[in-house]
């Protein structure tokens, strides 16, 4: 009787110590709205964000150029990461000034202990010495990081998501994103 | 006679072979390119239509309409904007050739920058013509400059002052037609033909327009839409259309202060959305090897291939290289793409295009399929 | 206005290049000026 008892505790013991790491392993963060989607390097790839979050049925608000003061009664902060020197130009901003609104609407997140999602979907050509700046500021401050495969070829995102025990999801397509991000926000 | 004297004019006498040589060569780039209008196009008019003082240059260019007769929407395709680009004006030369339109209208202009199909650019190596099998015959088209031809402008300014921004840039961007809009009456060759452009956007009441265009592998927008700010979320449907077929676009927005371009001073000066696109064309790049006619059709250069292997540039590129039919084939399928991402903005305004070529199609059947 | 200023400026310097090949007792050199020559004449005429 006692063996059996050691036994069974034992067995219940192993059993939900694997079903705790299969689910911490597994787990994601929740997401709550209103959510604001603002971008880290002022590529159109906050544009597409819009409507990868319009497919998913989450209501979010887009400013590329998001200060601040814009998170008053925001829940989750969503930063889209990638450089594009077009876009600086369309912001009429300079790539200092675009680091420094970055810095500071990240501290602010932290501050206000919002919920930071990044996505990076715009693959290669939002990667190197210009992108990866504003790519690694987003996503170190990040609970869960949305990639598209092409943009983490060499593991940039995958190697900070390991490092700083992120979540991380590679996706082969942006519209493969959508599902990633409707469960986030799922209730 | 002395020995120098007779030197001097064996010297003269070979100048004149010579000229005489080149100079055929050189002026057989005056003759047109053969464009056969398909069944869908209802008329034919100059560019000179629209703006009378360029009839009978070598900047008027043949306007092709496409009709449907029904009441809709009317896209209006620009190719040969940049002639040394050639998927752009070879698209235009397909749908000319090939569509039919059920409602609506589609103007399309193949060569618009037609000065800048009479030369080649200097130090470049780019050969004059390059070749393609149709369905009939071996079609010739011409291999053109970035530019307007330099003897219709010559000098070029050492700073070119745009009009009317005031925007300095570069003197040989004088000859740059998407730096020239809106262009002016009295301006210089190029600023003409970009006034008629803007004048014909006017008047047929185009409602949306599209410019297409080829880069450097090594550039950064390429594959790429760039859309003024009106259009931005017709384009970012599109673009995931585009990307559930395997087909990446990045999205790129206009810059409002950077002045002349088709993508800003249309959408800025008159109510169409427009959009402008890149694909990845290997004889614009630096890192080219031999630079010849089958560059410009096969797209398969091996310096390419050992860059993206090396790792040293951010580009995407294999042996199978950048074909003309698969960078076509981009752009028929990203023009489809926005006009259906229009039309779903703007129910009220239809425009259905037949017999656009599937990309898979002509990346398998090869571009001469759908050329006469 | 410019256009025509800059082709007669290709005119004299034509016009100077050729006196100086008929001038010129080397040889190498005169092949040098038949060469600058080549230019001229085809931006002259319009043609390049």
């Amino acid at each position: 009787m006692k063996r059996a008892l050691i036994l069974i505790v034992t067995a219940t013991l192993i059993l939900l110590t694997t079903a705790s790491t299969v689910m911490l392993s597994q787990s994601k963060p929740k997401y709550d709205q209103p959510v604001l989607i603002t971008s880290a390097g002022q590529s159109a790839d906050v544009t597409i964000a819009g409507t990868l979050f319009k497919k998913a049925n989450v209501q979010a608000k887009a400013l590329p150029l998001a200060k601040a003061a814009d998170l008053e009664g925001i829940k989750t902060l969503v930063v889209v990461a990638g450089f594009s020197s077009k876009g600086l130009g369309a912001a009429g901003i300079s790539r200092e000034q675009e680091l420094t609104r970055v810095q500071s609407i990240l501290q602010a997140a932290k501050e206000k202990k919002l919920k930071i999602m990044m996505l990076h979907i715009g693959g290669k050509a939002r990667r190197g010495n210009q992108s990866d700046d504003f790519n690694k500021m987003a996503a170190e401050v990040s609970s869960y990081l949305l990639v598209v495969k092409q943009g983490d070829e060499d593991q940039f995102f995958s190697k900070i998501a390991g490092e700083k025990k992120i979540a991380i999801d590679l996706v082969d397509k942006i519209v493969d994103a959508v599902q990633p991000v409707a469960k986030a926000f799922a209730k | 006679m002395e020995r120098h004297h007779i030197i001097a004019f064996s010297l003269l006498a070979i100048v004149v072979v010579v000229c005489t040589l080149a100079g055929r060569e050189f002026l057989r780039m005056h003759e047109p390119d053969e464009i056969i209008p398909g069944p869908g196009v209802t008329s034919t008019v100059s560019l000179s239509t629209y703006f009378g003082a360029l009839a009978g240059t070598s900047s008027d260019a043949n306007v092709y309409v496409l009709d449907s007769g029904r009441q809709g929407a009317t896209a209006l395709v620009l190719g040969g904007t940049h002639p040394n680009e050639p998927a752009g004006f070879m698209t235009a030369v397909v749908l000319t050739e090939h569509v039919t339109v059920q409602t609506g209208r589609l103007i399309v202009i193949p060569q618009v920058c037609s000065s800048g199909f009479t030369c080649t650019d200097p130090l470049e190596g780019y050969p004059q013509s390059f070749s393609v099998q149709s369905r009939t015959k071996l079609r010739s088209f011409r291999f053109g400059a970035r530019g307007s031809n330099p003897i219709t402008e010559w000098p070029d300014p050492l700073v070119f002052l745009q009009y009317p921004s005031g925007q300095q840039l570069s003197g040989n961007e004088v000859r740059n037609l998407n730096r020239s809009y809106p262009g002016r009456p009295d301006g210089t060759v190029t600023e003409r033909v970009a006034y008629a452009v803007m004048r014909l956007i006017e008047r047929e009441k185009v409602d949306i327009a599209f410019d297409l265009h080829e880069a450097a592998p090594e550039i950064p927008i390429i594959n790429a839409i760039v859309t003024h700010e009106k259009g931005k979320d017709a384009a970012a449907s599109a673009l995931f259309t585009l990307e559930s077929e395997n087909l990446q676009y990045a999205l790129e927005m206009s810059p409002p202060n950077f002045h002349g371009l088709s993508h800003r001073e249309w959408g800025d000066r008159s109510p169409v959305f427009p959009y402008l696109m890149e694909t990845s064309n290997p004889i614009q790049g630096r890192l080219r090897g031999v630079t010849n006619e089958e560059l410009v059709v096969k797209g398969i250069d091996q310096k390419y291939y050992e860059a993206a292997q090396i790792g040293s540039m951010r580009i995407t590129y294999d042996l199978a290289g950048e074909p003309l039919a698969r960078r076509v084939g981009r752009h028929l399928r990203g023009l489809q793409a926005l006009l259906g991402a229009y039309m779903e903005a703007m129910p009220e305004k239809g425009i259905v295009v037949e017999g656009i070529p599937a990309y898979e199609e002509i990346v398998a059947r090869g571009l001469g399929e759908y050329l006469h | 206005m410019l256009h025509w200023t800059y082709i007669i400026i290709a005119v004299l310097v034509f016009v100077l290049v050729l006196r100086e090949l008929f001038a010129e007792r080397n040889w190498r050199n005169q092949i040098a000026l038949a060469l600058v020559l080549i230019p001229l004449v085809l931006r002259i005429l319009h043609i390049k």
